[in-house]
């Protein structure tokens, strides 16, 4: 729940006064202004402890082979004592440090899976590593007070069923994804029932989403590719007509918003479409598709991200009238959103390196129908951002997204998209302008994502360019230390650049 | 409630525990098993080298033999393949149903038979193998010229683990130089 609407709740209850809930908000926003920004520069610590804990990882995934198991597992087991005393010690004196400390030391639990794996060549798939990680950081996540340990708990957790279920047979799978998802609904239940583990609990509600809608998801993609299986078993002209329905339906979703405004049943029509557009989504990227059998999986992950992106504005527009139980979970369509666009910058390399103009005429007819899909839909979501309630400059932010968008996804289809550093300069300059969307937006954690995801991309280029994981982990911890170098530089002199922030203000 | 100082403490020290009982478990196994040689039988050639370990199957020199067609063959219809089966080492080597051998047998592996009377005990085994030169390793165990085991330790109550890998009778770590 976000400050603002507790601030609400406080005030309905008399908790706190008018005056008192006004102060609360005020302060909260100048957070947000550059001096504020500065104030809580201590999120950085967060993604140092992140940077040094991913390099460590590599460090044993290259499997260095100059130094020996027996070294290694003492080095490492030294590190992780020296890391706990020292958490322990600044407990009490920081509850900054300690909750970077904490994030760093439950990276290297997954590290340390790592090393016992390689050095005892034990087999194990990644979901037993994760579970294994998950129970033994379980104690980790419920003492501390910060919701990223959490998220990145039940990140690392879900991850794990995820991946469990797609290594079991169908019956079993869907099973389990659909109790594991009442595990998380029950124990959410639960803890807001008796009121406890609040950090813990504003964690959990998106995550049980989550579970939910990947449940429901890995339902729909099973019965989609029991029905192509049919399909393609009993007659190849079949394919066609699921593809001309499946363009049709897809025409539907982007035609559709040019009639929101006339139409309200439209609405209600077009969210059922969005869900089972969601249902192709998976199954795209599961690579059992239709879709990626005729190299358009791409276009239609690209025009499911718009979908979702257009959901958003529409809640901008405040001609637009929503059923209830959608305007009550806006901000959980609205982080999806950006999760949708997380996963095309992360996939449009992997998954558009298919053929998309071929000397195959159907795949050139099917291409540009695409293409002009997309256009449209492009115009929409422009059309849509102008009669937005967001203000000039992140309307002109979102208009500068939406173009690095296009333009990065031109790239895929070009001989450049081979070219990493062109592909870095796209995803980092969408990632930038999400952060700078994030600041004026005064949405802390979508800043922090975005951080967290160009520390991600830099990371993969790393391995790209340098093709070797050992300086990539290198290059991590000496970027990690640095961050923490600034930190405390900044720290010590913290009033004179909050007095120098304020002129610029 | 989990903010006091012994929650904290234990916190910290359940993960390290744990680490270090994963440790002491392996480390136990192979101090305490007995070793042998083994063929390898390629498991995919394309993907023997899978990101920075090597994966590959076992060739334990016995087939799953008639006996066991005699087995499907009386249960009818009703499929019963793959049978939980074992590989007994020591004292004579033979293959037998279950997974509990005889008195007599002092080493053992344990496996299944599968429909197509093939014994595995793992479907694949994994060795890990440093970065800067898994694509060399790789090409030294294709080629078929190239005599290739590898050396299991196995427990008194079955478990194995990979110890290491010959290539032409030199361990593996010999041709990382």
């Amino acid at each position: 729940m976000s400050l603002k609407k507790r601030v609400n709740k406080w005030l309905a209850k008399g908790i706190i006064t008018p005056d008192q809930a006004t102060a609360i908000i005020n302060e909260e926003k100048s957070r947000f202004s550059l001096t504020g920004k500065l104030r809580g520069a201590h999120g950085f610590l967060t993604v140092a402890s992140f940077s040094i804990g991913l390099g460590v990882i590599s460090l044993v995934a290259a499997n260095w082979a100059v130094i020996s198991a027996d070294i290694k597992l003492f080095i490492y087991f030294l590190l992780m004592s020296c890391l706990s005393v020292l958490a322990l010690k600044l407990k009490n004196k920081s509850e900054l440090w300690f909750s970077a400390l904490l994030i760093l030391f439950m990276s290297l639990c997954l590290g340390g899976i790592g090393l016992i794996a390689q050095i005892y060549n034990l087999k194990g798939d990644s979901w037993q590593a994760l579970l294994l990680w998950s129970v033994i950081t379980s104690g980790l996540m419920l003492v501390s007070h910060k919701k990223i340990t959490s998220h990145i708990w039940l990140g690392g957790f879900s991850v794990s069923l995820f991946l469990w279920s797609l290594s079991v047979g169908d019956l079993i799978a869907l099973t389990g994804s659909c109790i594991f998802y009442l595990l998380f609904f029950l124990l959410y239940l639960l803890i807001q029932k008796k009121n406890i583990f609040l950090n813990q609990r504003e964690a959990l509600k998106p995550w049980t989403l989550v579970v939910g809608f990947y449940a429901l998801l890995f339902f729909g993609f099973k019965f989609i590719a029991f029905s192509n299986h049919t399909i393609q078993e009993y007659s190849a002209g079949l394919n066609s007509i699921y593809l001309f329905f499946l363009l049709l339906f897809l025409s539907f979703m982007v035609v559709a918003p040019i009639a929101l405004y006339r139409l309200s049943v439209l609405i209600y029509l077009w969210l059922i479409g969005l869900l089972f557009s969601s249902f192709a989504w998976i199954s795209v990227l599961t690579e059992l598709s239709y879709f990626k059998n005729i190299d358009l999986g791409s276009y239609f992950i690209f025009i499911y991200f718009l979908l979702f992106m257009f959901l958003s504005l529409l809640f901008r527009i405040p001609q637009i009238t929503f059923p209830e139980f959608i305007k009550r979970n806006q901000s959980i369509f609205e982080k999806w959103t950006v999760v949708m666009g997380l996963i095309n910058l992360a996939s449009f390399n992997i998954i558009g390196k298919s053929a998309f103009f071929d000397e195959n005429l159907i795949h050139i007819t099917l291409s540009v129908f695409f293409v002009g899909l997309i256009f449209l839909f492009l115009c929409v979501n422009a059309y849509a951002i102008y009669y937005s309630s967001y203000k000039r400059i992140q309307k002109i932010l979102l208009n500068a997204l939406l173009s690095l968008y296009v333009l990065f996804f031109i790239t895929v289809w070009d001989s450049l998209n081979d070219n990493s550093l062109i592909n870095l300069i796209f995803s980092l300059l969408i990632l930038l302008c999400s952060g700078f969307f994030a600041v004026s937006l005064k949405k802390e954690s979508l800043f922090k994502l975005a951080i967290v995801a160009l520390i991600l991309r830099l990371y993969f280029f790393y391995v790209e360019v340098f093709q070797d994981l050992i300086h990539t982990g290198i290059s991590l911890i000496v970027i990690g230390l640095f961050i923490v170098f600034l930190f405390v530089l900044f720290q010590k002199n913290k009033e004179k650049i909050m007095q120098w922030t304020k002129k610029l203000e | 409630m989990f903010q006091s100082k012994k929650s904290l403490i234990m916190a910290f020290v359940f993960p390290i525990l744990v680490l270090m009982g994963m440790v002491g478990i392996n480390y136990f196994y192979l101090k305490t098993s007995e070793v042998r040689v083994f063929p390898i039988r390629g498991y995919d050639p394309r993907s023997l080298l899978s990101g920075h370990y090597l994966r590959f199957s076992v060739d334990y020199g016995m087939k799953c033999s008639s006996p066991f067609r005699e087995k499907t063959r009386k249960a009818g219809k009703r499929k019963i393949c793959p049978f939980k089966a074992h590989i007994c080492l020591e004292p004579g080597k033979m293959i037998d149903l279950s997974h509990k051998p005889n008195k007599d047998c002092s080493l053992f592996i344990k496996g299944t038979c599968s429909c197509d009377n093939v014994f595995s005990a793992k479907e694949e085994y994994r060795y890990y193998v440093p970065e800067r030169h898994a694509k060399k390793l790789e090409k030294l165990l294709i080629d078929q010229n190239n005599k290739r085991e590898v050396v299991l330790s196995i427990t008194k109550k079955g478990h194995i683990m990979v110890k290491d890998i010959n290539i032409n009778g030199k361990s593996i770590t010999n041709w990382m130089k």
